[in-house]
């Protein structure tokens, strides 16, 4: 098996008070190992929703998954029983989150909280761990991340900390179980811009040192430009497009991922206006048939409505879900 | 100007009625969705609406009106539960049923008024607590730490030994015994609100402390206001009835629970129906306002639902 | 610091704001969130507050506003010094500097309509009532590009980008001079981030506004200001032209942050990050200059005991760096390694 996850054709619904969104429709995407992807989109396009999947972190009700399959070196995630699932969660595949601070308990120091985790984790794998070993892997973690002064940091609490440094804290945390895969789920994203350079760093250096898979999900382009070998663009519950960064930055299909390209504005300026995407979101609750971009596309012809668009391959690893962009590109068999 | 999306016309802005009211309307009737899905709240409803009925249409309809205010009837003492008394009789023939009834618009307008009282003394000191700060706070805050340290019902009935005797005095006591719960409730709401966004954009508007606590502040701490006076109400009913009970509140032939029970434990375990029936009225209407209350929290704060 | 022109509208000079934080039981220190700033704001442009948490950029647009006092320095605004203004004057200034906030989703008061949340800067500061007020507060709706069935919701019902309009709506109701934005899209999405931008420049041309655009984000500020301050733990460290001070950048931190900055762009990251350690507490600040922790420019001892001061190193550019002063002992050799322009 080459791949380490593959999401195939994953749909989800979602219970509220007004309905039942279809917040997921058919979301297919795979992970080598040691690769990093990134998925972006705006608000309500579902790529937080579809990392958490992954872990199965959703309350049953009110989502609901309607079809498809998480699979994992090779085992469906969403079939495997709780138990499993969280011998997973945390050794085989972590995840951080964007707000550290709610993450870390408050009344426990690093240390403790650190160690907690390696023991259980010791446990788990049949090899538990003496006081003296746990305190080593701490701070070997520590050092891992960067953390300075380990040592005293162990006694340390979370509000003791900066943003910076917790975060790093919890990428200690989900490297204890030595994972395949880390999922990170705007993690710089309450960050600073200095301190965000320095994690996203890190998570460049941990990635070759530890051939660790990463997931990345943000709304920021260039966070994932900067980390990510291929980018994922997500819009409204559908994948629009995915391929290596170089071809998405620089030869974007899609007309959802060229028009949000062209709204960024450039720090190195150059830009008369800066182009917005007319129109809103669709609604999720009775989403249109066909492609779910159609309201705002302004390349948009009739057969757009008739079903969701397939992502058809425009290029090596390159797909595009946009019939007409296929029919002026041709498509190519990767 | 840039053009605005429709003509400005005079009739526009006689806009209809529905349009301005659309929207209230609407959430009101998210929260009487939200609240129905709780049968726990809608049960503590029924009941809360039962005994309301009973309070308002009751006495009128009683079937022993003189039994109310104290009538004598010797010849009928302790009788057991029949047909013609429902809830048996007093120790001096007076029918249980209509004295419980009677006693249900009694206790309820006792209930409002010291909850009433509570919140008119303690929302305005809450707000000026925590809105103004520095040592009016402080001494806000101190004055109420005192109160708070005694257990409730006992300086409630040190108030009514220094008064005397009677509801109304005991209605007093306990006013004046409960208003510190809200200034502590408000106070910290208040803090929250103080420093939201919207509170400083009408600070750069001009508004003066007054508007600011009225019309934005005050809104605001509406929701744990209703969640906290609902318990209240059956909290103050259950204050009343222990005033009553160690009999520094009601005073006889006053048809009030707690009263009554005081009289009726004499009357143990032999004409159990004395105690039972204005207990289990007690018991009814403190349950029924306590699931009220947890209803109406459910509602405003989705977050204190169990998932 | 250049002339003092009659087209300035706001002038901050040596500018304070200090608290006190108590770290222990008899012990308190000061944190000096704002700290001998000096800015100027020119009538009809926009100025550009960029800095990172604790560079004080929010504490500086709520002492311009009036929603904090200075403990020290002036505000001019106008030629008026408004920093110690009793309750009434600053009632009287809601009509010439208001301010959009951070936040959409707390800048409205969730049980007010938006109507009644437009209206209330009028009703306090107009005789407008009835069906005057409600024309004004529709022509406002309109001017923000909003149809006007928006006007009796309430704010859940709006999205991010909606509501940031109705904030700028609300701001501008009373025709203010200068509009202080405080991190306005920040919490919104690219696309409404793109739309509101556009916007605000044709607002600021139709109504004739100075804005003070309080942003982390330098591509939005390049975007959208003439001219830029970059700060650092309350003090400014470098000022200029917005497109000569990003590319070609004077004061090291103003570097670092350009540096940092991850760019839409397959090529041209930088390896490594520009800078280790983190922000320093700014209750204990070492003297001399408060970047010295972190900076990858440090060249002596002048770093660790003297304040650097603003100084013009450039055309219209000016920098707080001892690198730039040639009256320093080690400034002359460490000056060449200094301005290396970063793309463009």
């Amino acid at each position: 098996m080459s791949e380490l996850l593959a999401i195939e054709d994953l749909r989800l619904e979602f219970d509220t008070f007004d309905g039942v969104l279809q917040v997921l429709d058919g979301i297919s995407l795979r992970i080598a190992p040691s690769e990093t992807v990134g998925i972006v989109g705006e608000t309500g396009c579902g790529k937080s929703i579809t990392a958490k999947s992954i872990l199965r972190l959703l309350a049953e009700p009110p989502a609901r998954i309607r079809s498809g399959a998480i699979r994992f070196q090779g085992r469906d995630l969403l079939t495997l029983p709780e138990r499993e699932m969280r011998r997973i969660r945390g050794s085989e595949i972590a995840m951080i989150f964007q707000d550290p601070m709610t993450y870390l308990n408050p009344l426990f120091t690093v240390g403790r909280q650190l160690g907690d985790v390696i023991r259980a984790h010791g446990k788990l794998a049949g090899t538990p761990l003496d006081a003296a070993a746990v305190r080593a892997r701490t701070l070997d973690l520590l050092r891992q991340v960067r953390l300075p002064h380990p040592e005293h940091q162990l006694g340390t609490y979370p509000h003791q900390l900066s943003g910076g440094m917790r975060q790093r804290v919890l990428i200690a945390m989900a490297l204890v179980g030595r994972p395949a895969l880390l999922i990170a789920d705007e993690p710089t994203t309450a960050l600073d811009v200095t301190i965000q350079a320095q994690i996203l760093d890190l998570i460049a250096a941990l990635v070759q040192r530890l051939n660790l898979a990463v997931l990345l999900i943000s709304h920021d382009l260039g966070v994932v430009a900067k980390v990510c070998q291929r980018i994922v663009v997500m819009y409204a519950g559908t994948i629009v497009e995915d391929g290596p960064t170089a071809e998405i930055l620089n030869r974007a299909q899609h007309p959802y991922t060229r028009g949000l390209l062209q709204a960024i504005p450039r720090l190195h300026g150059g830009q008369a206006h800066l182009s917005s995407i007319p129109g809103g979101i669709p609604d999720l609750l009775a989403p249109p048939t066909g492609c779910r971009f159609y309201d705002r596309c302004p390349i948009r012809v009739d057969r757009c409505r008739a079903g969701p668009p397939p992502l058809v391959a425009v290029g090596p690893a390159h797909r595009v879900a946009c019939p007409v962009v296929v029919a002026q590109r041709g498509a190519v068999l990767a | 100007m840039a053009a605005p999306d429709r003509p400005l016309d005079a009739a526009a802005f006689d806009e209809a009625w529905w349009q301005r009211h659309g929207p209230k309307i609407r959430q009101m009737r998210i929260y009487w969705h939200t609240y129905r899905r709780s049968a726990s709240a809608m049960l503590g409803l029924g009941i809360v609406g039962i005994f309301l009925a009973v309070a308002a249409a009751g006495p009128a309809l009683v079937p022993y009106p003189e039994d109310a205010i104290g009538a004598v009837h010797m010849a009928q003492k302790l009788l057991s539960p029949s047909a013609a008394h429902w809830f048996g009789t007093d120790e001096v023939g007076d029918d249980i049923f209509t004295r419980v009834v009677v006693g249900t618009r009694l206790s309820l307008l006792i209930a409002l008024i010291i909850t009433g009282v509570a919140t008119l003394i303690g929302v305005p000191l809450g707000i000026f607590a925590g809105y103004r700060g520095g040592w009016l706070r402080e001494l806000i805050m101190r004055v109420t730490d005192v109160f708070l340290s005694v257990p409730a019902l006992v300086l409630a009935i040190a108030i009514v030994a220094a008064l005397g005797p009677g509801i109304v005095n005991a209605m007093i006591a306990l006013s004046l015994v409960w208003w510190p719960g809200y200034v502590r409730l408000i106070e910290s709401k208040t803090l929250t609100l103080k420093n939201e966004s919207y509170v400083a954009a009408a600070r750069l508007s001009g508004a003066s402390t007054a508007r600011i606590v009225f019309s934005h502040i005050l809104p605001n701490c509406l929701s744990p206001i209703l969640v906290k006076a609902s318990m209240d109400m059956g909290m103050a009913i259950l204050g009343a009835a222990s005033l009553g009970f160690i009999g520094v509140g009601a005073q006889a032939p006053t048809p009030e629970w707690g009263a009554m029970i005081s009289i009726g434990r004499n009357y143990l375990p032999i004409w159990w129906w004395y105690v039972t029936f204005p207990g289990l009225a007690i018991f009814l209407t403190v349950l029924g306002f306590n699931l009220v209350g947890d209803g109406l929290r459910d509602v405003f704060d989705p977050r204190s639902r169990g998932r | 610091m250049p002339d003092a022109g009659d087209n300035e509208i706001l002038r901050l000079r040596q500018l304070q704001k200090h608290f006190l934080v108590k770290t222990g039981r008899f012990e308190s220190k000061r944190l000096r969130a704002v700290d001998d700033l000096d800015l100027v704001l020119r009538r009809g442009e926009s100025l550009g507050l960029v800095g990172e948490s604790g560079s004080g950029k929010t504490t500086v647009a709520r002492l311009i506003t009036g929603l904090e006092a200075p403990s020290g320095g002036e505000i001019r605004f106008n030629g008026r010094s408004i920093g110690q203004l009793s309750p009434r004057e600053r009632r009287k200034m809601a009509s010439e500097i208001q301010m959009v906030f951070q936040d959409p989703h707390s800048s409205l008061n969730p049980r007010k309509t938006i109507h009644d949340s437009i209206a209330e800067p009028l009703i306090i500061n107009t005789p407008l009532r009835g069906a005057a007020l409600h024309r004004r507060v529709a022509a406002l709706l309109a001017t923000v590009r909003l149809d006007h069935r928006f006007l009796y919701r309430f704010p859940h019902e709006l999205s991010g980008g909606q509501k940031q309009r109705v904030c700028i709506a609300r701001a501008v109701a009373l025709n203010p001079k200068l509009l202080v934005l405080d991190e306005p899209t920040s919490a919104l999405d690219v696309s409404v981030q793109a739309q509101i931008l556009e916007f605000l420049r044709e607002l600021q041309r139709e109504l004739d506004l100075t804005y003070l655009f309080i942003s982390h984000n330098l591509a939005v500020v390049r975007y959208l200001c003439e001219r830029v301050a970059v700060m650092y733990l309350g003090r400014v460290v470098e000022t200029g032209p917005t497109g000569t001070v990003f590319d070609h950048p004077q004061h090291p931190y103003t570097e670092v942050l350009l540096r940092s900055v991850p760019l839409p762009e397959a090529d041209g990251q930088s390896a490594n990050a520009a800078v280790e350690g983190d922000l320093p507490s700014p209750l204990d600040l070492p003297p001399g200059c408060p970047f010295q922790t972190r900076c990858p420019k440090k060249f002596g001892p002048r770093c660790e005991t003297e304040l650097p001061r603003l100084r013009a190193v450039a055309d219209g550019v000016l920098a707080a760096c001892h690198l730039h002063d040639a009256s320093g002992s080690s400034g002359a050799e460490a000056a060449g390694a200094a301005a290396v322009p970063t793309g463009g």
